[in-house]
């Protein structure tokens, strides 16, 4: 088990919330030189509404 | 990755050449050897890297900040004192290798001399190509973001800076004041690529502000104090909506009996009008029924005085007619008056024909003055005819005094008539006072005035509110939707807060982890540079005491001295000393402290000492395998310029022999003499030698191979 998952573990991730969350950070890092901030966020902020009005 | 070559054209000291450069071969040779004196551009050198593919600001090179320009120097100052329109340009050209392909990547800046600016305006110009492990070469790629993307992935900024290691940076690193804890913090935070998670954590920071933001939004208008208030506002509403309506409708009620009242007493006072007219038309009547009983009387006193005068004629007809019998019956000449007298004198004869005499004229006169103006029986003919005339005349004024008696007399009953009906109809009519019914009635119109504002004013009041409570009961349905999506946000935040949560300790544990691999890869370096010569002594990566100027300290200890310390050391006093909280030090912390008070000063040698495997450490952390995807596990070459410098004895001897190992591909920058010096240790492992000559006419430096 990486570092990662035990942190979400301790932290009670569930598992959608784990996946969205490395989607999250991948999204975070695939962006990092490219892209601004704003559009990176709301892509982000995208992400989480469509994970939760589901 | 490692690089293959670096060409230069008109760029700052340089004069047009290229060097080239190769990795480990199978004799273990990695260095890549450049020799020059001081000043002969070295520095220049290792910044060139930098500055193609990161645009490195010139101006942050201590000693350089007065030619922060990529144009040669000698180039720019032509330029900057030529005429306007004038453009001049350089260029780098780096060629290095990743993945099996052949990366190019140009710089241009162009310098141009504008009219009307008092500097030279420059622009920068990039190209990549890549020739690909099949021999292909795709077209070069010019847009600025796509560049910096590529490089990105082979060679991430940070990690550049990580891998670069000049005389500046390895002094700080290797002072023993705060500036190394600041050098060794960057270097640090550039090769563990902790921007990456920063900008991370900044990112999800930014998403938990609009989230909070948007519940503040919701929460503004939400909550059940807010929905009550807009409750009883909707109520207080509907309340007056009704009452406005039970108004209304008793208002239209008063508004028609109003209505009804003023009918009625218009129709008293009319009646009243009516009854003033009969009143009027009584008085009249009763006037004229007055005057005609006073015409009445007059006329029956004519009558009487008629009857009285001539109401004998009218019964001495019998009379009359045997006084005209018997007057006719007597012989008086019917005629014979003064005036056939006169006649008789005036002609002077007789009827005759006899003349008059004057006996006869005499007894004539004498008779005239006897005779009546007629003769008796005329006189009385004519008296009788008179009096015929006369009893006529008197019938004639009788009948129509009786006639205008009894038309007067008929008018008197018609009057009386009248002035008996109009009297029935007044006594009749009971109606009050008009000036009691006028002031109702105008008491009664300034009600219906005021009715009628209401009634016209109510609708308006009643839509008002009306419109008013909708809207607050929208604002209520949209207050309990904003609930329900503050459930919403909340179940939003708390995974966001998670996130947030996740992230400070993935970066807080990745930077434990590789500040623990550093310094483990540092005392490593350390104990395989310094073996024989720095005995007992160790060197050490602060980094569990979280205090600026402490953190990230690296220090030199000697061991026993630690350990002894360790056993008899009082933590109470270090925790205070230090500002940490005694119940919660950990055994990394309390060797560290013990480290921290038996930390032992070093000299410019021994500092260097420390410099030089705490760049292998760092290096070795850039390459080695990671406990996570954000921080890279790639080889990239290391360039370090003027590492010996300070170094003697076996120090020097271990820090040259160990060199070549620190990577694939070492792009070491040199004086002479400082090879001289470790030619020896270095010579074996040379890849390749480039010897940089200050041109003795220009001061420029000449790349030559040797």
């Amino acid at each position: 088990m990486s570092i990662v998952d035990n942190i979400l573990r301790d932290l009670d991730f569930k598992e959608n919330e784990i996946e969205l969350y490395t989607k999250i950070k991948m999204e975070v890092f695939l962006k990092l030189s490219n892209e601004d901030k704003k559009t990176l966020v709301s892509r982000i902020e995208k992400m989480i509404d469509q994970e939760y009005s589901e | 990755m490692n690089f293959k070559s670096i060409e230069f054209f008109q760029y700052r000291c340089f004069m047009d050449g290229i060097l080239t450069f190769g990795e480990k071969d199978e004799d273990d040779r990695s260095i890549n050897l450049i020799i020059a004196e001081n000043g002969g551009g070295k520095t220049e050198l290792l910044f060139a890297f930098p500055w193609v593919l990161y645009d490195f600001d010139f101006s942050t090179l201590s000693t350089k900040e007065a030619t922060p320009y990529s144009l040669n120097s000698e180039i720019y100052r032509k330029l900057l004192t030529s005429s306007n329109g004038c453009v001049d340009a350089c260029w780098v050209e780096i060629k290095f290798f990743h993945d099996m392909n052949t990366y190019t990547l140009k710089k241009i800046e162009t310098y141009d001399k504008v009219e009307g600016h008092p500097t030279i305006q420059s622009k920068v110009k990039k190209e990549l190509s890549v020739k690909l492990e099949s021999g292909v070469t795709n077209p070069p790629i010019t847009d600025q973001k796509c560049i910096d993307k590529i490089l990105n992935e082979m060679i991430p900024r940070k990690v550049l800076n990580g891998i670069i290691f000049d005389g500046e940076r390895m002094q700080k690193l290797a002072s023993s004041d705060e500036r190394s804890v600041d050098g060794v913090k960057g270097v640090i935070f550039d090769v563990t690529n902790q921007e990456k998670i920063e900008y991370l954590l900044d990112v999800i920071k930014t998403v938990e502000d609009n989230i909070n933001k948007d519940i503040a939004k919701a929460k503004r208008g939400t909550g059940s104090r807010k929905i009550d208030i807009f409750t009883n506002k909707i109520q207080s509403l509907e309340c007056n909506i009704t009452n406005n309506k039970r108004l209304f409708e008793n208002a239209e009620r008063e508004l028609n009996v109003c209505k009804s009242t003023l009918d009625d007493i218009s129709l008293q006072l009319k009646k009243y009008d009516e009854i003033k007219e009969l009143e009027s038309k009584r008085i009249e009547a009763e006037k004229n029924l007055k005057r005609i009983l006073g015409e009445i009387e007059d006329s029956v006193d004519h009558f009487n005085i008629e009857l009285n005068l001539s109401g004998f004629a009218l019964v001495i007809d019998e009379i009359l007619k045997d006084a005209q019998g018997i007057i006719e019956s007597f012989d008086v000449p019917k005629g014979l008056n003064v005036q056939a007298v006169d006649s008789i004198l005036k002609k002077g004869k007789c009827i005759c024909g006899e003349e008059l005499s004057h006996e006869k004229i005499t007894t004539l006169c004498s008779l005239r003055e006897f005779l009546p103006p007629d003769n008796v029986n005329s006189a009385l003919l004519e008296q009788i005819d008179s009096l015929k005339n006369n009893k006529e005349n008197s019938r004639v004024r009788l009948n129509q005094y009786r006639s205008h008696i009894k038309k007067l007399d008929l008018e008197k009953t018609k009057l009386d008539g009248e002035i008996t009906f109009y009297r029935s109809q007044i006594s009749l009519s009971k109606i009050g006072d008009s000036k009691e019914l006028e002031a109702k009635r105008s008491e009664l119109y300034s009600r219906k005035a005021e009715l009628t504002t209401l009634i016209n004013r109510l609708p308006d009041e009643i839509n008002a509110d009306t419109i008013e409570a909708n809207s607050y009961r929208s604002d209520k349905d949209a207050l309990i939707v904003k609930a329900e999506i503050s459930e919403k946000l909340a179940v939003k935040w708390k995974f966001i807060n998670k996130t947030k949560k996740a992230t400070e300790q993935l970066r807080d544990d990745l930077q434990k982890m590789a500040l623990q691999k550093i310094n483990e890869n540092l005392k490593k370096s350390y104990r395989e540079i310094t073996a024989s010569s720095e005995i007992g002594r160790d060197v050490h990566l602060v980094h569990t005491i979280e205090r600026p100027g402490i953190k990230y300290r690296v220090v030199n200890y000697y061991v026993e001295s630690v350990l002894n310390y360790y056993h008899n050391a009082n933590w109470e006093i270090l925790c205070t000393k230090y500002g940490l909280d005694f119940n919660n030090l950990s055994d990394s912390q309390k060797e560290e402290l013990a480290i921290l008070e038996n930390a032992v000063g070093k000299s410019t040698g021994q500092s260097k000492v420390v410099a030089i495997p705490f760049a292998k450490a760092i290096l070795d952390y850039s390459c080695s395998k990671k406990e996570d995807e954000i921080q890279g596990e790639k080889m990239y070459p290391f360039l370090i310029d003027a590492p010996f410098g300070d170094l003697s004895g076996d120090n020097l001897r271990n820090s040259a022999k160990k060199l070549h190992s620190f990577s694939n591909q070492v792009i070491l920058m040199i004086s002479p003499d400082s090879y001289n010096m470790v030619k020896d240790y270095i010579e074996p492992y040379v890849r390749s030698t480039v010897k940089l000559t200050k041109a003795a006419s220009k001061n420029e430096s000449i790349i030559g191979v040797e």
